[in-house]
């Protein structure tokens, strides 16, 4: 049985079926991120044991598939049982072994860099100093102690994943304990001010509107005023089909049905509807460009609230939290996204209790700021933001580059000067990092990431630094070397036997196995 | 005297093409439209003579480099790029009878109201337009844009696709009617005059406004028209034609014709460039050659003084605009595979016909790799730097690999492989050139000649090895399915040609690959990220070695192995053009369609292959038994 086994594990059929596998898998996985976005289609492909078909899926994708661990770890165990079952010196096999020694140590490092490797990102305007680098997606509750003497604040923090498991919180040098009673992993926050000024305005407009067709009287003029707009007339134009008006002549068309009672008030509630219908669309239509204005995003909520036949009552808000920021803000849970470039916005509401006796409820999420809490005459900052992690260095911004080719938009170059500082190493010196050529210092490699000019900074430039912790970074360095020569062996060994042979095969025999 | 028929026919192709190796003159008693068109610009980033930019904006418009005179002169004849970009620049109104715009679509011809079909009375051949014929509708046009330029990407219909490609056109055409001078102009050296004339008078004016003083109105609005105009030429943008005034040969400080208005208004001396540019057009609407090429003489020895570099790079991009190496090489390889195909047919007989091939090939290989240096050269880049490039090096690849396989075997194999190679890559190559400038400039990520030159070379020759692997596949089942000429040693060598470019193909793409990855460590600090492209490499990789340990463990025979390789050429299909089609990734070109109906054809070409490939060899014309 064992010796079947082994001749299974060894056997180069194996390792065939492996490898179309392998592609199978890289070529259902790059079709996967057209839908579901370049890092859920990675974590559900590549980083896993076994895909699934779940809800919602394209037609393509199978029941269940091997996934890349599943493929990575067989791979593996493949070559190395059938490296050690054949293994035998000789100048011929000196290729193949290096070659294979090398996609050993690839597979390897590929694993030590799943596991252990972490991309931060450090974002700063110029003259900033920075000693942490934030996480791009992870999130971390923190309570910040009063500064010392030497202004250094104490910082308590809880992973988002914990917060997420909504179990109490609790650390020795707190005086509270936190009750995560809501949260969400995406959400948005929307001042209270903004979200009944809009539905004022709307219900407003919407009065307005119902006002305008409340009376057949009101028809005609309403239809001289829609035809000297295009938008306006085209919805007129559908309303009077709906009563058998084809002409296109709107105001004769409204004359007509003013006098006939028997259309005119189908007519006004199809205009009134389709009015509606349009304004409330309006509200909602708001370009991706502009999801960072806040009116915009009220504009965005409350039509679709009225949308969907809910009602905004400005005076009866209820507000996310009794304490805090909290108090001034809605705080609406949405789906959680997948894509390259979004980013989900998590939330919590939490309640603190110090001895038993709660304090209030906060609301925290990276969209509002810390907010404070008095506790035994103690204060502490608490709040929600991206997980940080510190250096015992700093990076201070000294000015930033970016070119472009003269008359057009492509990017040339950008460029930050750094000044780093290490006081413990007594270190202190100019370092520019730009593409392609990253600032490895302190187990961490520093790249050129983002760059831009903010107004609020009065036109200064800022640049956001991508921040890699990975311990493996070597091994594709040597995997390739060593693998490359190894083929290289490999094929000129054959190329030189190759040439040499005649050029043309006598016989029947099938050429010789490598 | 028989054995030398090849060498003379090789003799008379090579004649043909060194007799285009020539710097481009011009017809005594004509406008100098050559030396008119070396005159370097800065466009698109990147300083090129006037004659590149001309090409590039007829091909974006025509899809070709040259215009037929439309009705009205006769006889009709052909426009040179450059010949157009005159009338483009100096002469609008007459630009605007020329049928620059190539309409085939019919609803498209519908909406614009254009002729459906060809009508020789006007000289009309039904595809091309002029600017007159469709002005009228432009508003139209518009508004077709603007619904289409809405709808995502992949679900445009052709007509969308169409109308947008359209669109473009008219803005290109715009801008360029708009470089030198507005287009409206009817004699723009006296306006420019005047109007810097106006200037003293027209700021004195504007001061005296501004203090509440009575002012002299004419100047100022003189000068307020002009600058009104320069805002319109801003608005589009066009090429920056005026060099800076001191070190020209840099590429900070070149200006377009409107900023130099602006400058003009605020007091500063008028650049000699301008004056020439002007001089010019009085010269080409007044049909003076005498005076058009006096005045592009001055303004070269001006030039001359400053920067002579741009001057010889001018004339270095023009001469090699003016060879189309590539276009020629498409020639010469289509000459070569039918002299081979022949020969293959009848082996015995027609051995002249395989040393023609094959010299003719080496002509063309020399004349590619020509082409592909002076690029280089031009570019100050390694071979490929984009999606065009790629393709002419794939195909200069794939041809070095058939000779090599030529020489080794020396039946025509070799031979056939290169120039069907050759062909459809340049083709590919063709096609990709009608977007626009092939030498624009490098993003700043991938500004880095150290890994072009590494991994992108390296990588692209694994695409390059693994194609020929697959070309010789497909030549195994042609010929041994549809004809008797695949004998038994044949088979077996190329199979061995098979297996050898495999190994070569391994070997080249997992360099190539793991250098990709350590370039994306350098600059993103990743090594692996499954961007889509990079899984495209990976699974040529995986897909050769498999097609390795599949014959090393004696899993696959002869055809079997065939039809490995012959889907080797999805795989590399799908990883040069299909991932780019995703729109995902970092190596996204956006969604080619017309590439996605050849891709998904060529595809189910090899899968049909891979079928005769498995019907078994009784079925077969050539015995294998």
């Amino acid at each position: 049985m064992s010796q079947r086994l082994w001749k299974f594990l060894t056997s180069l059929k194996v390792t065939v079926v492996l490898l179309l596998l392998a592609t199978l898998l890289v070529f259902l996985g790059t079709l996967a991120q057209v839908n579901e976005g370049l890092w859920e289609a990675q974590e559900r492909w590549f980083k896993s044991y076994l895909v699934f078909r779940r809800e919602g899926d394209v037609w393509w994708v199978p029941p269940v598939f091997l996934g890349g661990y599943t493929i990575g770890f067989s791979m593996l165990i493949n070559l190395l049982a059938a490296h050690i079952n054949r293994f035998q010196f000789g100048w011929k096999k000196v290729g193949i072994h290096l070659t294979h020694a090398g996609v050993v140590l690839l597979l390897l490092g590929q694993l030590v860099t799943d596991m252990l490797s972490r991309e931060s990102f450090m974002r700063f305007v110029e003259g900033e100093t920075r000693s942490y680098s934030e996480a791009h997606r992870d999130v971390e509750l923190v309570a910040i102690g009063e500064a010392d003497k030497d202004g250094r604040e104490r910082v308590i923090s809880f992973t988002g994943k914990a917060v997420s498991r909504r179990q109490p919180l609790q650390n020795a040098e707190l005086p509270f304990e936190i009750k995560v009673l809501e949260y969400a992993e995406n959400s948005q926050v929307l001042s209270l001010s903004s979200v009944s000024e809009v539905s004022a305005q709307l219900t407003t407009a919407l009065a307005t509107l119902e006002a305008k067709y409340a009376t057949p009287e009101g028809l005609v003029p309403e239809a001289e005023r829609a035809a000297e707009t295009e938008g306006r007339a085209a919805v007129w134009l559908e309303a009077l089909k709906t009563v058998g008006e084809s002409g296109k002549d709107i105001v004769a068309a409204a004359r007509r049905i003013a006098a006939d009672p028997a259309r005119e008030g189908k007519l006004r509630a199809e205009l009134k509807a389709r009015f509606r219908e349009q304004m409330l669309g309006a509200f909602q239509r708001v370009p991706p460009m502009q999801m960072a204005n806040e009116r915009m995003r009220s504009m965005k909520y409350v039509g679709g609230e009225l949308a969907a036949g809910r009602t905004v009552n400005p005076d009866a808000l209820q507000p996310a939290s009794t304490q805090g920021a909290g108090q001034r803000v809605l705080l609406l849970p949405l789906a959680a996204v997948r894509g390259m470039d979004e980013q989900n916005v998590p939330s919590a509401k939490v309640e603190l209790f110090a001895k038993g006796t709660s304090l209030g409820v906060w609301a925290v999420s990276p969209e509002l700021t810390l907010q404070e809490v008095q506790v035994e005459g103690r204060t502490f900052k608490i709040g929600f933001r991206n997980e940080r992690y510190y250096q015992p260095f700093s990076l201070t911004l000294v000015k930033t580059t970016h070119e472009v080719y003269p008359g057009t938009e492509i990017p040339k170059n950008f460029q930050s000067r750094i000044l780093l500082e290490n006081k413990e190493k007594g270190e202190k010196r100019e370092v520019d990092i730009s593409m392609n050529n990253p600032m490895r210092y302190g187990g961490l490699t520093f790249y050129q990431h983002q760059m831009g000019r903010t107004e609020a900074t009065g036109g200064k430039g800022t640049s956001a630094l991508q921040v890699v912790r990975n311990p493996g970074w070597i091994t594709p360095y040597l995997g390739c070397a060593i693998v490359s020569l190894g083929m290289a062996w490999q094929f000129l060994y054959h190329l030189v036997g190759f040439l040499s042979k005649p050029r043309t095969p006598k016989g029947n025999s099938l050429p010789a196995k490598a | 005297m028989k054995k030398y028929i090849p060498h003379l026919i090789a003799a008379i192709f090579a004649l043909w093409v060194a007799s285009d190796w020539r710097t481009p003159n011009d017809r005594a008693q004509a406008i100098p439209a050559n030396a008119f068109a070396r005159l370097p610009v800065l466009s698109n980033g990147r300083i090129q003579p006037l004659d590149s930019l001309a090409r590039n904006t007829l091909l974006q418009i025509c899809e070709k480099q040259s215009v037929r005179t439309g009705p009205g002169e006769e006889p009709a004849r052909s426009l040179s790029a450059a010949e157009w970009m005159l009338e483009m620049f100096f002469q609008q109104e007459l630009a605007d009878t020329r049928p620059a715009f190539r309409i085939l679509h019919t609803e498209l011809k519908g909406l614009l109201g254009l002729p459906m079909e060809a009508d020789p009375a006007t000289h009309s051949d039904g595809k091309h337009f002029s600017w007159n014929q469709i002005r009228d509708k432009l508003a139209e046009l518009r508004d077709e844009a603007r619904r289409a330029s809405a709808v995502a990407e992949s679900s445009r219909t052709p007509f969308d696709r169409a109308v947008l490609q359209l669109w473009n056109a008219v803005g290109l055409y715009m801008r360029t009617q708009n470089t030198v001078q507005p287009q409206d102009s009817k004699n723009w050296e006296r306006e420019l005059q005047s109007f810097v004339d106006a200037v003293p008078a027209g700021r004195e004016a504007a001061k005296a406004q501004q203090a509440g003083q009575p002012f002299e109105s004419a100047p100022l609005e003189q000068l307020i028209r002009q600058l009104q105009r320069a805002s319109v030429m801003k608005e589009l943008a066009p090429a920056m034609i005026i060099p800076p005034p001191e070190s020209g040969e840099s590429k900070t400080g070149w200006l377009r014709v409107d900023e130099v208005l602006f400058n003009l208004a605020r007091g500063d001396t008028m650049p000699p460039a301008l004056r020439a540019y002007a001089a010019m057009g009085t010269a080409f609407r007044g049909g003076d050659p005498v005076a058009f090429k006096a005045a592009v003489e001055r303004y070269r020895g001006e030039l001359g003084q400053s920067a002579p570099a741009l001057l010889a790079k001018g004339a270095r991009e023009q001469l090699f605009n003016h060879l189309e190496p590539f276009y020629k090489c498409i020639i010469l390889y289509i000459t070569a595979g039918l002299c081979v195909m022949i020969f293959t047919l009848a082996p015995g007989k027609l051995g002249m016909l395989r040393d023609t091939a094959r010299l003719l090939l080496l002509m063309t290989l020399a004349l590619h790799s020509a082409g592909l240096i002076y690029r280089m050269v031009l570019e100050g880049r390694p071979p490929v730097t984009n999606l065009y490039s790629s393709a002419i090096f794939i195909g200069w690849g794939a041809c070095v690999l058939g000779m090599v396989l030529e020489r080794v075997w020396k039946n025509g194999i070799g031979v056939l492989v290169s120039s069907s190679a050759g062909f459809l890559t340049l083709i590919i190559a063709h096609n990709l050139a009608l977007g626009g400038d092939t030498m624009e400039m490098m993003r700043a990520v991938l500004d880095t000649n150290f890994w072009l030159a590494t991994h992108v070379v390296v990588v692209t020759l694994g695409y390059s090895s693994t194609f020929v692997a697959g070309l010789l596949a497909v030549l195994y089942v042609v010929l041994g399915v549809f004809t008797k000429s695949l004998t038994q040693d044949m088979a077996k060598s190329l199979s061995k040609m098979v297996y050898g470019i495999v190994c070569f193909a391994a070997l080249f793409s997992f360099i190539g690959t793991v250098l990709g990855g350590i370039w994306a460590d350098q600059s993103w600090g990743r090594f692996w990220g499954w961007d889509a492209k990079e899984n495209g490499a990976l699974m040529i990789v995986l897909w050769n070695a498999l097609f390795l340990h599949a014959r090393w463990g004696g899993m696959a025979r002869e055809r079997g192995l065939i039809s490995l390789a012959i889907f080797g050429n999805v795989v590399t299909a799908w990883s040069w053009f299909g991932v780019n089609m995703l729109g995902i990734g970092l190596h996204s070109y956006g969604f080619m369609s017309a590439a996605f109906t050849w891709l998904m054809l060529f595809v189910t070409t090899q899968l049909v292959l891979i079928g005769f490939a498995s019907l078994p060899v009784r079925f077969w014309r050539s015995d294998l038994r």
